[in-house]
This record gives C-alpha cells, structure tokens and sequence, in this order.
C-alpha cells in the first residue's frame, strides 16, 4: 500500500507537461511612450490526452494573460497573449505568470521581461538640504541614453530668488551635470527645477527635479 | 575515482573564490538588490513611518491604512511630489501592495530610493492583506 502510494506520488511529482513552451521567457523593448508591452508565449499540446489550461496568474496587476480557447486536442497548438502596463516603467521589469493545467503537470512558470527604453534620466530626482543647516550645493546627473538622437539643447528652469543652478555638459547631447545650490535655507520650501530638453525629431520633453528644504 | 575528486576540488575552489570576489565587489551586474522587508508588528511600533500604496486606484478607494499616500509606476509624476511633501527627515517609507506575491511594492520602493537617495525605504511583509489581517486582531 504504501510503496504503491510512493510510486504515485513520484509518478505525480515526475510528470511531464504535455503543454510545452517554445519560449519560457520573452524578452520585450518598449518605448517610454507606450502605455503597454506585449509578448505571445507560442505553445503545443505534445502529449496523447486533450489539456485545459485551468489556471493562468500573473504575478502582479500590472500584467494580464489571455488566451483564445482552454482546450488543447494532442498535437495542437496555441498562444498566450500577455499584456503588461508599464506607464511610469523606467529601464527594466519583469513579471511571471503561472500556468497551471489539468494533467498533473506541475504549474509552468512564464517570465515576461520588458526593457523600457527611457528617454531621459535624471538622477536624483530630488534634493535635500537640512533647515538651518549649511547651504550647499547638490549635483544632479542628466543623462539620454536611450534617446535616438542627442538632444539639441537642454534649458534650466528653476525660481532664482531661491535657487541658483548651473549646467555642465559632460557630453554634447547626451550627458549634463547640473549643480543646484539654494541661497537659503533658513525656512521650508519646495521648488521645481524644470529640465526642458530639445530633441531634433521627438520635440520638446519636460523633467522635473525637486528641490526641498526640510 | 581521483580524478573526479580534483575536478570537484577544482570547482569548489572556483566556487569559493567568486564567492568573495563577488562579496568584495558587489553584486553581479544586472543584478538588483533587494529591497528590506518589514513584518507589521515591527512597522506598527514605529512612529514616524510615511506609508506608501502601491496598488492600484479601486484597491487604494476601498481601504488603505491610515494617511497612506498613493504611489504607483504609473502615475508616478503626479504622485511623487505628494510623497516628498510628506515625507520629514527620520521618517521610515513603508511601501506595500497586495500582498508578497505582488511586485509593485518592490518596484516603486527601488525607483523611491533611486530618486530619493533615502536611507529607510522598507516593503510591508505580507503587504495590504498582512495589514487588512492583521487590524483585525
């Protein structure tokens, strides 16, 4: 009884998805622009039963999978269509979903990577200075690395009764150095420092960095 | 038999050399730190915590803990300086979403700390159900 029960729990644990993947992973580039990302994980059904796909999870909200039908006879084939939002998505991410099927095969994990091409990067994004404490100046890295095209001029806004700042190209079209420097520090402020940024072809784009002292 | 034993050798020296290169080093490239966890007992006996709401609007409408500030990848621009105006000197940020099986959390407290540069950025253990579960007792 009990070896029978061990020879089916290892049978269980050992099988083998009739359900297979061409790719497990895909890997997706988008745009900054883009409001979703999407890839298609092609599948066969290789076993001699007809499956039904029973579950798909994705491992966040951000990511939602599809499929046309559930039931898959011997030998056919089908796709599942993945969506990802990536509104705010900078550089990298990746989600999984778990696919789960009605053979005894245990769940499949699909991971879906995406690249978001990130126009600019402005790092940090916003500054501190202490109250009362000693005024000094903040570096601010402006960088386009994924831009096609240099930039043709990046222009500095930010309020000068409070702020001065100062720009340094380290690299024509590609990368800044921007110093920020608040004249006083005595209250608590906030200010915007605007980065308005030219591109020849994709036009005029505006960043914002935060100048703030607490 | 002995050749087998040189090469296992071998390998565990290897092993055990990139393990301290990479501890000397750093983390291999591409590979992102994670983010320190907290359980909400020990978040519960802070007192200055900025509670941040990684999930999605309908969630965050329904119930969030209290003052929590809303902040999601994608509307990120419009939230964030909501988020810097709260925040003081001191304060530990406690992101959360879901639950630990949700990856928002993670994500907006990396890019937090990428934009930021503060130092007590944290992710709520168990996330919103820990929280919703746990208020309950």
């Amino acid at each position: 009884m009990r070896i029978g029960l061990g020879i089916l729990l290892l049978c269980v644990g050992c099988a083998r998805a009739a359900i297979v993947f061409d790719q497990p992973k895909v890997d997706v580039t988008a745009e900054s622009t883009d409001s979703q990302a999407q890839a298609v994980f092609h599948f066969r059904n290789t076993g001699d039963r007809a499956v039904e796909i029973t579950e798909m999870k994705p491992s966040c909200s951000c990511t939602a999978a599809q499929l046309a039908r559930t039931r898959y006879a011997p030998g056919e084939g089908g796709d599942l269509h993945a969506a990802m939002w990536i509104i705010g998505v900078m550089g990298d991410d990746t989600k999984t979903i778990t696919v789960k099927t009605n053979d005894g095969a245990p769940p499949q994990k699909l991971t879906f990577h995406v690249h978001v091409n990130t126009l600019a990067r402005i790092d940090p994004e916003a500054l501190f200075w202490g109250r009362g404490y000693k005024t000094g100046s903040a570096d601010v890295h402006i960088r386009f690395p994924e831009a096609d095209e240099p930039a043709q001029s990046v222009k500095i806004i930010a309020n000068p009764d409070r702020l001065d700042t100062s720009l340094q190209t380290i690299e024509p079209g590609r990368k800044y150095q921007l110093e920020v420097t608040p004249k006083s520090v005595a209250s608590c402020w906030r200010e915007n420092v605007v980065i308005e940024v030219a591109f020849p072809h994709i036009g005029v784009r505006r960043y914002t960095c935060y100048a703030n002292v607490k | 038999m002995r050749d087998a034993l040189r090469i296992l050798g071998l390998a565990l020296i290897l092993a055990v050399v990139s393990y301290g290169w990479h501890a000397r080093h750093g983390r291999i490239e591409g590979e992102s730190a994670s983010i320190p966890r907290i359980p909400l007992a020990a978040a519960a006996r802070e007192h200055s915590i900025l509670w941040l709401d990684a999930r999605p609007e309908e969630d965050y409408d329904r119930g969030h803990v209290p003052g929590a500030l809303p902040l999601r990848p994608g509307s990120w621009d419009a939230e964030f300086p909501a988020v810097i105006d709260r925040w003081q000197p001191g304060n530990k940020v406690v992101v959360y979403c879901r639950s630990d099986s949700c990856e928002t959390s993670e994500a907006v407290a990396r890019r937090l700390i990428e934009a930021t540069k503060w130092p007590d950025v944290y992710v709520l253990e168990g996330g919103w159900e820990a929280w919703a579960t746990g208020s309950k007792h």
